[in-house]
This record gives structure tokens, C-alpha cells and sequence, in this order.
């Protein structure tokens, strides 16, 4: 039994998945570098260089010999950061690499119904956000969205402002964990981001806020008001990044 | 020279009319939004599903599933901009907040303010497109040329792809209402009143033919725009995302079986997407309408429930409802009623059951139904397996067997089961800001209210 370190990308924990492949060994945890605890460096580690080539192949095994859809299911789960999953995707991989696309439907299985929880919520984070997301006009012909999600969903929320807004200069801002997205009218990529970057607002921003609360405030019937059924889809550390809800 | 009593008083009329006139349109923006959307919230319609809409090298895209943007501080999702072109009205409908009769401010938006609008909110993601209804200004084919400019103007001039609700009037031409099919995602006509008797006491100026023909004029355009576009692919499509019409609940003294009756055919015959039920709220104070103190909620969430039966769960409305049972039960959701009916056919056992049979089970969705079909292939099913697939085990567990155990109490029997189901009775009463509906629904049915599904 090994204990893996790697530096917390994906392809780093593509690497590990390679080297415990190989090597047949079952890792006894997977560690990122930056999230390791005191007690545990008295254990033995094995520090593994994230190796792009490596990374890739077993992407494209994944890809290739199972599916798409077990390779998203993959990618959503690490994206989850929840702590513990590189060991769950290893184990999703293993057993996906030996029972084929049928993992798929195999929702009772413990390994399985595990990734499928986490992808389920990051998913719903995903989707939740392409709704929640706002984007405020700022000084510099920009359109600037912070947010604060609990995933680290942002390189899945690229795509889908790059086809709808696609004729406006807009950047996404993860604010808590200092990433951003920023796409120029023609592509988006993914960079690190000071954290007190505070754009200036333009004149025209105020007035369609302003119209943004007026319209949101009216449209409510007072009659039916039911402000635990809007907290349920709205919770709160959601609220700090919209507009309408001061 | 003298003027006459009457001059001198049209001299007045004519003065304060312009004076009116200036008022309407020097009214900022932020005033007619107030007005507009307080007079278009009614409309319950929210989705901006259906449709497959591309960006074509302008802005906005539709998205097939919908998206909702933001929820207001009555739990319902804003999806759309949902404004009305104009909040001045010919008709007289009693239960209309916007009829003629009703001393209210008027006012009117441009076309282009409604473009300039929506696309600005569009710009900062507050919104998936535009829901835009009106009141009928001078006649209906005049006002449908105004909705046109609107639309024209948000597809042609600012190339916007986004998604657009807008509402039909009845009664005007039919070049314009295909004109503007060609231009909106989703297309909808109101009937409000679910029989031709209340229509006819309520809103006199309109009749059930009026509302029925261009629905089908609609409906038959859409089926040739479809079979056109597979001989032609790029063929513009027309009312891409179909239609839908609203119903409102508890004006009327309509039964839930005339209610659900009627969507059945609207959704066989007519190929409505979706049918909207809309609890009455009391706007306005007449004899004719009836004087509620709340605005029947459980009741619409029961509709809403049943309408997912038909849509999606093979069941048709004669089997939930009869002359005999003309209305709900409305302490349960209308499958667990139907179920308790029929409590011979139970227990079904979930490793076994067809899809269609997994579909009646109370507590077993669409989708949990389908994760059971393909859960199973690979093992066989017990009570903690169901409980990770997501069947909602508080209602399920009284009809079902699972590798042989039934996982219900000691009988299988409708009173039994009724008691079993029904909440304990509150011990204390809190939340008093709430209104009481919600209060006793489960966290599942909870959701559902608003989102329809079960």
C-alpha cells in the first residue's frame, strides 16, 4: 500500500491514476500537496510529477475503451474538491475499466452511487449558476461577474456564456478561489486573478440595476408570498452576487 | 363672441387629454415598468423551455431544458422578462386587473423600449428572453402590429436569439399572427375561464370560438411548418417551442373534473405544450366573482400535480377523476388518491414491474422509475438500494414489494395507509408569516408546488 501525493490538478491525478495502474498497486489514500495535514507526513509518500503525456493517455483510455459519459462523470466528481474523491475516482476508474460502460447503470453500487451523488450536486451547482450568474457593465468595455460557488465549476460555466454572449467582452470571476475566466469576443481562458479586484461600475450599470430590483420587486404576488420556498431555491451565500437580493 | 356650455367643456376635455397624453409619454422608463409588470404577474407562465434556438453571430442562444434566473419573494421562478406592451384595454373582463372599467394608471411601451430592455437585462444574465402580453389597444390587429415591431426589432435589428414568450390576441388577422410565430419561441392564447357559461358572465366581450380558432389556425401552421422544414432545412420555424394557455382556479365554480378535462384536450387535440393553472387572487370587488380570503393554493398545486399525470405518466383524466368524484382529495397528491382506489393491483414489485406499472407507484417519479430499470439489470433491488436511487420511501413503501418483502406496515389497506400518509397534527403553531399550505407538505412536495413535478 501507497500513499500518493500530487499538486492538485487533474492531470496530476490522471499521473497517479497512471503510476498505480501500472504499477498494480491500490493506493491507500491520494493526496493533494497543498491540502496535506502535519500528522500524515510522517507517512510514507510517493511524490508523483504531474506528466502530461501520462494524463493524457489515460484520458483518452477512459474515453475510448468506456465512454464520454464516464469521463464527464470523472471530471465533474474531482471538480467537486470534496475531500477523499481522488481515492473514489481511482476506485470509479478501476472498477470502470473492468465492468466497461455498464458502470453507468450500476446506481446501487457503492463506488458508483458515491461519484453519482457528487456529480449530481455539481451538476446542479452548474446549472443553478447558469441562471444566478450576473453580469455587471464595468469601466473598460467589460462585462464582470463574481460569484462564490461551492464547486469549482467555473471552466463549465465558460462554454455556455461564450456561445449566448459571444458579441460582448465578459470575465467570470471565482472570487474565493482566485480564478477567473475571461473570454475576448472570440475565446475564453482560464487565469489566476488578484482578490480585491474591484472593477468601477459605468453610469448605465446603476440605471439597469436600479430597473433589474424595480422589475424583480413588482413582479412578486403579494398574495402568495412564500419567502421559505424562495430561500429553498436561492440560499443564502448565493445572495451576496445578486442584485436583487439587498 | 359667445362659447357655448358645451364648447368651453370640450375646450376641457381636449386640454386634459393632451395633458394625459404628454403624461404617457413622458412617463420615465422605470414608472411604465412598474406599471407594466405589475399588470402582466398574473400570467403564471414561466418556462423557457422548448426550444433549440442558435447563436447566429448575434446575442442569446435558447437552452432546451429552460433556465431560471431568479425567485421572487413568492417562491416562483422569474425566467423572462415579463412585462405587457401595454396595460390600456378595450375589453371589460371582471376579473381582469387591466379592464377598461378598472381606475388604474394606463400606460404604453415603445417597441423599442421593450427590445432596449430586454436586451440590456439579456447583457447581465438577469433573464433567459422575453415573456410580452398586452391589453388590447383600438383593436386587436393594431396592437398585434405593435407586439411585430417589438419582436421585429429584438430578431432583426439586434439579432437576438434568446427566448421569447409572446401571447396571441384573439381575433386578429391571421397573416399577423403567423408573422408573429415566426418571430417568438413559444406562442399562447389565454382561456382563463375553463367553460363557456363563465366566460360568458365574466367576459362578455369574448366567447370560446373566438379563443379555440386560433389555436387551431395555430396548431395546423405549425404541422405544416414542421413537415416543410423536412423537406427544406432551412425553412424558418414557426411557434418553435409550442404552445401553452392559462386557466385560473376558483373564480368560476368549474369542478377539477371540467378543469383537467379540458387540458386533457387541449393537449390531445390542440397540441398544447402546456396548460397553466393560476389560483384566483381577488383584484377586483364584484358581485359575480367570489370573495376569498386566500387565493386557492393546494388547489392549483393539485392540478398542477394531475397535469403531470397526464403528460408524463401514461394516466388519463377519466381515471382520476369521475362524476362520482368530480374533485380532489385534496390532503393527497392525485396518484396516491388514484392508488388508494386501486389498491388491488398492489403491491407491484420493483423488480419486476414494467416501467409503465413502476410510473403508478405513489412516491416513484420519472426519473426514479428509470434509474430503477437499469439499477436492476445488474442486481436485484432491495430497501436501502431504493432509498440511494431516490424513491421517496415514505409514500412508496406502502405499495411495494421489494425481492419479495412487502415494505409497507402490517396491512395493505386504503384506511390503514390514508393514516399512515397524513401528517401527525401539528403540536405547536409557528411560522406565522407563512402562508399555511406549505406547511404541511413534505420537503418533495414542497419543491414540487412550483416545480410541477412529483
Amino acid at each position: 500500500m501507497i500513499s500518493f501525493l500530487y499538486d492538485g490538478s487533474f492531470e496530476g491525478l490522471m499521473t497517479v491514476v497512471y503510476h498505480a495502474y501500472y504499477q498494480k498497486v491500490h493506493p491507500q489514500s491520494i493526496q493533494s500537496q497543498n491540502s496535506l495535514n502535519q500528522e500524515s507526513l510522517f507517512d510514507d509518500y510517493m511524490n508523483v510529477q504531474t506528466d502530461f503525456d501520462k494524463s493524457e493517455k489515460v484520458v483518452t483510455a477512459i474515453k475510448e475503451k468506456i465512454s464520454l459519459r464516464v469521463l464527464k462523470n470523472v471530471i465533474y466528481a474531482f471538480l467537486s474538491e470534496s475531500s477523499g474523491i481522488e481515492l473514489e475516482i481511482f476506485d470509479y476508474i478501476k472498477l470502470a475499466f473492468n465492468r466497461g460502460n455498464k458502470i453507468i447503470q450500476m446506481l446501487t453500487h457503492d463506488t458508483v452511487h458515491r461519484i453519482d451523488n457528487k456529480v449530481r450536486a455539481v451538476s446542479r451547482e452548474k446549472h443553478r449558476m447558469l441562471g444566478l450568474l450576473r453580469f455587471k457593465n464595468v469601466e473598460g468595455d467589460l462585462y464582470y461577474a463574481p460569484m462564490n460557488p461551492k464547486f469549482n465549476i467555473i471552466s463549465l460555466l465558460a462554454p455556455h456564456f461564450t456561445k449566448r454572449l459571444s458579441d460582448q467582452n465578459w470575465m467570470i470571476h471565482d472570487v474565493n478561489r482566485s480564478s477567473a475566466v475571461i473570454f475576448n469576443k472570440k475565446d475564453w481562458f482560464e487565469t489566476d486573478i488578484q482578490v480585491n479586484y474591484q472593477p468601477t461600475l459605468t453610469q448605465e450599470e446603476e440605471f439597469y440595476q436600479a430597473l433589474w430590483k424595480t422589475f424583480f420587486d413588482t413582479i412578486a404576488i403579494k398574495e402568495r408570498t412564500n419567502l421559505k420556498l424562495q430561500m429553498q431555491f436561492v440560499p443564502k451565500r448565493y445572495w451576496a452576487y445578486l442584485p436583487e437580493m439587498d | 363672441m359667445l362659447i357655448s356650455d358645451y364648447e368651453i367643456f370640450s375646450l376641457f376635455l381636449f386640454q386634459s387629454l393632451t395633458e394625459h397624453l404628454v403624461n404617457v409619454n413622458c412617463m420615465d422608463i422605470e414608472n411604465k415598468l412598474i406599471i407594466l409588470a405589475d399588470s402582466a404577474k398574473y400570467d403564471v407562465s414561466c418556462a423557457s423551455s422548448g426550444s433549440t434556438r442558435q447563436n447566429t453571430g448575434g446575442i442569446g442562444n435558447a437552452f432546451k431544458s429552460g433556465i431560471c434566473h431568479a425567485w421572487s419573494a413568492d417562491g416562483r421562478c422569474v425566467s423572462l422578462l415579463k412585462i405587457l406592451l401595454s396595460n390600456q384595454c378595450v375589453y371589460d373582463c371582471l376579473y381582469c386587473v387591466n379592464r377598461c372599467s378598472n381606475d388604474i394608471r394606463r400606460t404604453t411601451f415603445s417597441p423599442d423600449e421593450v427590445a432596449d430592455l430586454t436586451i440590456h437585462f439579456y447583457r447581465r444574465n438577469y433573464i433567459e428572453g422575453l415573456f410580452l402580453s398586452t391589453g388590447v389597444i383600438r383593436d386587436p390587429d393594431y396592437t398585434m402590429e405593435l407586439m411585430i415591431k417589438a419582436l421585429s426589432k429584438l430578431r432583426n435589428v439586434y439579432q437576438f436569439n434568446g427566448y421569447i414568450h409572446v401571447k396571441v390576441i384573439p381575433g386578429s388577422d391571421q397573416k399577423l399572427i403567423q408573422q408573429l410565430g415566426l418571430l417568438a419561441d413559444r406562442m399562447s392564447i389565454n382561456i382563463e375561464l375553463p367553460s363557456r357559461q363563465s366566460l360568458r358572465l365574466l367576459a362578455p366581450q369574448k366567447n370560446k370560438e373566438g379563443i379555440i380558432s386560433p389555436m387551431k389556425y395555430m396548431r395546423d401552421l405549425k404541422k405544416q411548418n414542421q413537415d416543410e422544414k423536412k423537406k427544406l432545412k432551412n425553412t424558418p420555424q414557426f411557434n418553435s417551442a409550442g404552445m401553452s394557455t392559462q386557466l385560473i382556479i376558483g373564480a368560476t365554480p368549474e369542478s377539477d373534473l371540467t378543469i383537467l378535462n379540458l387540458s386533457e384536450n387541449l393537449y390531445n387535440k390542440m397540441n398544447l405544450k402546456r396548460v397553466y393553472y393560476s389560483a384566483y387572487v381577488p383584484i377586483a370587488d364584484d358581485s359575480l366573482l367570489p370573495a376569498l380570503l386566500e387565493p386557492p393554493l393546494l388547489r392549483e398545486h393539485r392540478l398542477y400535480q394531475a397535469d403531470w399525470l397526464l403528460r408524463f405518466y401514461g394516466f388519463q383524466c377519466h381515471e382520476l377523476l369521475d362524476n362520482r368524484h368530480p374533485n380532489f382529495d385534496y390532503r393527497f397528491d392525485p396518484k396516491t388518491s388514484w392508488a388508494l382506489k386501486h389498491i388491488d393491483i398492489f403491491p407491484l414489485e420493483v423488480n419486476k414491474a414494467s416501467y409503465e406499472e413502476l410510473l403508478k407507484i405513489p412516491g416513484i417519479g420519472v426519473r426514479s422509475a428509470q434509474k430503477i430499470i437499469q439499477a436492476r439489470r445488474s442486481t436485484t433491488l432491495r430497501e436501502a438500494d431504493l432509498k440511494k436511487i431516490g424513491v421517496v420511501l415514505k409514500r412508496a413503501r406502502h405499495f411495494i414489494c421489494a425481492n419479495g418483502n412487502y415494505m409497507g406496515g402490517k396491512r395493505l389497506e386504503p384506511l390503514v395507509i390514508e393514516k399512515a400518509l397524513l401528517p401527525a397534527p401539528p403540536k405547536k403553531k409557528r411560522d406565522d408569516y407563512q402562508l399555511s399550505l406549505f406547511q404541511d407538505l413534505e420537503g418533495n412536495d414542497r419543491s414540487s408546488a412550483v416545480s410541477g413535478e412529483l
